[in-house]
């Protein structure tokens, strides 16, 4: 991951984690309290509705006591009921009454805010109403029936001789609920008649009506039990008509907080009303008539300003989220910037481009580290320098070798090559003039000449195969020593070798040429120190092993010859190490330590196994994983080293 | 056997031998030159069938030789037949680069040679 990545990664966290709970938590405490201020306002506003409604109510209700107690509506009641009776609500005297009474009762009504005042018999007929005693008589007639609510308010004051409440009931003729309060009248031990006050709706809807404190959504609903319905006895802000239209049925789980507070119970909730809508609710009994009320304000307009609250606070996080990003990138920035510029010089001079230098930016930990890069980048350019001065001088200096040996190849061999031309002219040409001594003189010393031009042959082999390096490649090792075989075949035919070649040798990679090398030097050794009795014939054989264990390609070229002591094992592949004199056998001694250098080359070792008349084996490794060396001078094949064959078929 | 051999080497041993090798082998008809300017001069003059150039002379080498009778004659006459006295046929790609018919070692017995000319001439 990229460091201003990293950074901002790392901002993010360290700074909105934090923010976030601080957010939340101001947050969640924010919208309690604003929801605790909404409902304690609600609280107030419904508790504020509730007392004066029922204050009114309740005013209503004492006064219609009171109004049974003044003695000209006493007298009032006992005209009206004499004259209705005697005289009949038709007569004259009805009409007289009427003008007398009708003015102060009206008054009355008024004061109270009564919708009737009316008389009623002890027989449950209406002898007169302030409304008009024929209207009172087609609406309310129902007095005189069993079920009414006013003929059981009636009943209910005689039986208890007190004053009595109806029921809040609706009329659909008079399109009006009412409630009657009436009032036995008793003149000794006899019912005179009752007073009876009408109460309806009409003075509620002033607090209904009124939203102080209720916002936009707030509304006062107010019902009354009406059989197993809550009723709506008011208009509702949202619905003109609700009023004995809307209702409630009882035990459904519809208005449950008009349902509590008709049982009696105060409380504060939330609640689904009437439109669907979700509302905080805060419910009152209105216990003077048996009515309830809840004062309620949709849950979106309690929660706006919560919400709001929200929506500010979340604009502040992303600005603040925002800025931290910007915040990062700049310090990110300021801090990976140095960084990116040090490693991408870095990479210049890892591709080689050795002038390139980082920008020191300042003197913290960045700019000492571009400081340091910097010294070493200098410190590696002066060690390349004098690298590549050594590799001039080692080059200068291995073509001088290679000079030497050409010169040394070229003017030691020379003279050889005339000692030996002229001593075998002699020889030939004045064999008839040399006596035997001297013919073994001449022998002598073409010997000697011969044995020191091997001897600078195989010196400079030597010296080739450390400095020359040919390029690895797959070689058939079979082909190989068929290849070896085929170039002393005279030998083999002439000392009738027994000579087998395994046919699981491998393919490989190595040096070819020098391979080559090897066997030759192992099979011309294995013939030349075969046994030398007349009866026995030379046995060799060219085998091969995989040494798993060590991951090795394992040769070994076996002879039945004479064989060498153990104590001798070591030495024979030092540089002209000879176990035997001249005569005996021919050689310089430097093949054992030419194949020792060929396979170490190849991360491999020789080993003998032999023991004296018991022929010997030589074993040599190659590693399966051998790296090319480096090449120092010319190429072995260029050089010319190859066979007198191979150099003809160049021509 | 009639043709003429132009041998052309600094070192006077060696050109005694070849001499006496070439006698013993029926050429009759052999010059020599102990250096470059000497040998392409003879080249010129004697029109041999055959040169034998040392490859180190005097002031210059065999290959230049080679490339001077090349020059005068062309690419098909005369033979002309490189040796070497280093052990290697180190400069066996020069040789060819030059021209040269064929490229061998010296040896005391100048068996390499004597073939070589058999294939030749």
């Amino acid at each position: 991951m990229k460091i201003t990545t990293k950074f901002i990664i790392w901002f993010l966290i360290i700074s909105l984690v934090p923010l976030a709970i601080s957010i939340y938590i101001s947050y969640n405490r924010s919208r309690q309290v604003l929801e605790e201020e909404v409902a304690k306002s609600l609280m107030a506003v419904a508790d504020n509705k509730a007392n004066q409604i029922e204050a009114h109510l309740r005013s209503q209700k004492e006064n219609a006591i009171t109004l049974s107690y003044y003695s000209e509506v006493i007298s009032a009641l006992a005209r009206f009921i004499e004259v209705a009776n005697k005289a009949g609500i038709d007569s004259l005297e009805y009409r007289s009454a009427e003008q007398e009474f009708k003015p102060m009762l009206g008054y009355y009504q008024r004061l109270f805010e009564y919708d009737d005042i009316f008389f009623v018999s002890p027989e449950n007929s209406v002898v007169f109403s302030t409304a008009g005693i024929k209207d009172i008589n087609s609406i309310y007639g129902i007095a005189s029936y069993t079920d009414s609510e006013l003929n059981k308010v009636l009943n209910q004051a005689r039986l208890f001789q007190e004053t009595a409440l109806s029921n809040l009931q609706y009329y659909p003729e008079a399109k009006k609920a009412a409630i009657f309060i009436a009032t036995p009248i008793f003149e000794g031990l006899d019912l005179l008649g009752y007073v009876v006050v009408q109460i309806g709706t009409k003075g509620i809807l002033g607090f209904v009506k009124d939203y102080t404190g209720l916002g936009e959504t707030g509304e006062t609903i107010v019902v009354a039990k009406m059989g197993s319905k809550a009723v709506f006895i008011a208009p509702t802000r949202f619905d003109p008509e609700a009023a004995f239209i809307r209702k409630i049925a009882i035990g459904t789980s519809e208005g449950l907080d008009l349902q509590k507070a008709l049982s009696g119970e105060k409380g504060l909730g939330v609640n689904i009303n009437y439109r669907d809508q979700e509302v905080l609710s805060v419910w009152r009994p209105l216990p003077t008539f048996g009515l309830a009320m809840a004062v309620t304000m949709d849950t979106r307009e309690v929660f706006a300003s919560a919400n709001k609250l929200k929506n500010t606070l979340f604009s502040i996080s992303l600005a603040l989220v925002l800025l931290v990003v910007v915040m990062a990138v700049l310090i990110a920035g300021s801090v990976s910037r140095p960084i990116k510029e040090l490693t991408q010089t870095t990479k210049t001079i890892s591709e080689g481009d050795l002038t390139a230098r980082a920008e020191i930016t300042g003197k913290d930990e960045i700019g000492e580290l571009a400081h340091s890069f910097n010294q070493m980048t200098d410190k590696l350019v002066e060690a390349k320098a004098n690298v590549e001065e050594q590799k001039r001088l080692l080059e200068a200096a291995n073509k001088e070798l290679d000079s030497f040996v050409y010169t040394v190849s070229h003017d030691l061999r020379a003279p050889l090559r005339g000692v030996d031309g002229l001593v075998k002219f002699l020889e030939e040409d004045y064999a008839n003039k040399l006596d035997e001594q001297g013919k073994e003189y001449l022998k002598k010393i073409r010997s000697g000449a011969n044995h020191m031009k091997a001897l600078i042959d195989d010196l400079l082999t030597l010296s080739r195969i450390s400095r020359i390096k040919n390029p690895f490649e797959e070689v058939n090792m079979k082909d190989l020593v068929d290849s070896v075989v085929g170039r002393i075949e005279f030998d083999i035919k002439q000392q009738n070798v027994d000579l087998k070649i395994s046919e699981n040798l491998p393919v490989l990679r190595c040096d070819k040429i020098k391979i080559a090398e090897v066997f030759l030097n192992l099979i011309n050794n294995a013939i030349k120190f075969s046994p030398k009795k007349k009866d026995s014939q030379p046995r060799v054989e060219v085998g091969y092993n995989y040494d798993r264990e060590k991951a090795e390609h394992v040769f070994f070229v076996k002879d039945n010859g004479i064989g060498i002591d153990k104590k001798y094992h070591s030495e024979i592949f030092g540089i002209f190490k000879r176990l035997h004199n001249q005569d005996e056998y021919e050689g310089t001694g430097a093949g054992l330590s030419i194949v020792k250098k060929i396979i170490e080359d190849h991360n491999g070792s020789v080993w003998i196994d032999s023991e004296p008349g018991q022929g010997a084996t030589f074993y040599f490794s190659i590693s399966e994983k051998i790296e090319q060396p480096k090449k120092i001078g010319q190429l072995l094949v260029e050089s010319g080293a190859a066979s007198q064959e191979e150099v003809r078929e160049k021509l | 056997m009639g043709k003429k051999i132009l041998v052309i080497d600094d070192n006077e041993v060696d050109l005694l031998i070849v001499k006496r090798y070439l006698t013993h082998e029926g050429f009759s008809d052999i010059i020599t030159a102990s250096g470059a300017s000497e040998g392409v001069e003879k080249a010129k003059t004697e029109k041999p069938d055959l040169v034998i150039s040392d490859t180190l002379l005097p002031g210059s080498n065999g290959f230049e030789v080679c490339r001077q009778v090349r020059k005068i004659y062309g690419p098909d006459k005369p033979k002309i037949i490189i040796i070497t006295g280093a052990i290697d046929a180190v400069d066996a790609v020069q040789a060819k680069k030059s021209e040269a018919d064929d490229y061998c070692a010296k040896t005391s017995d100048c068996a390499p040679l004597l073939e070589a000319i058999k294939k030749l001439i």
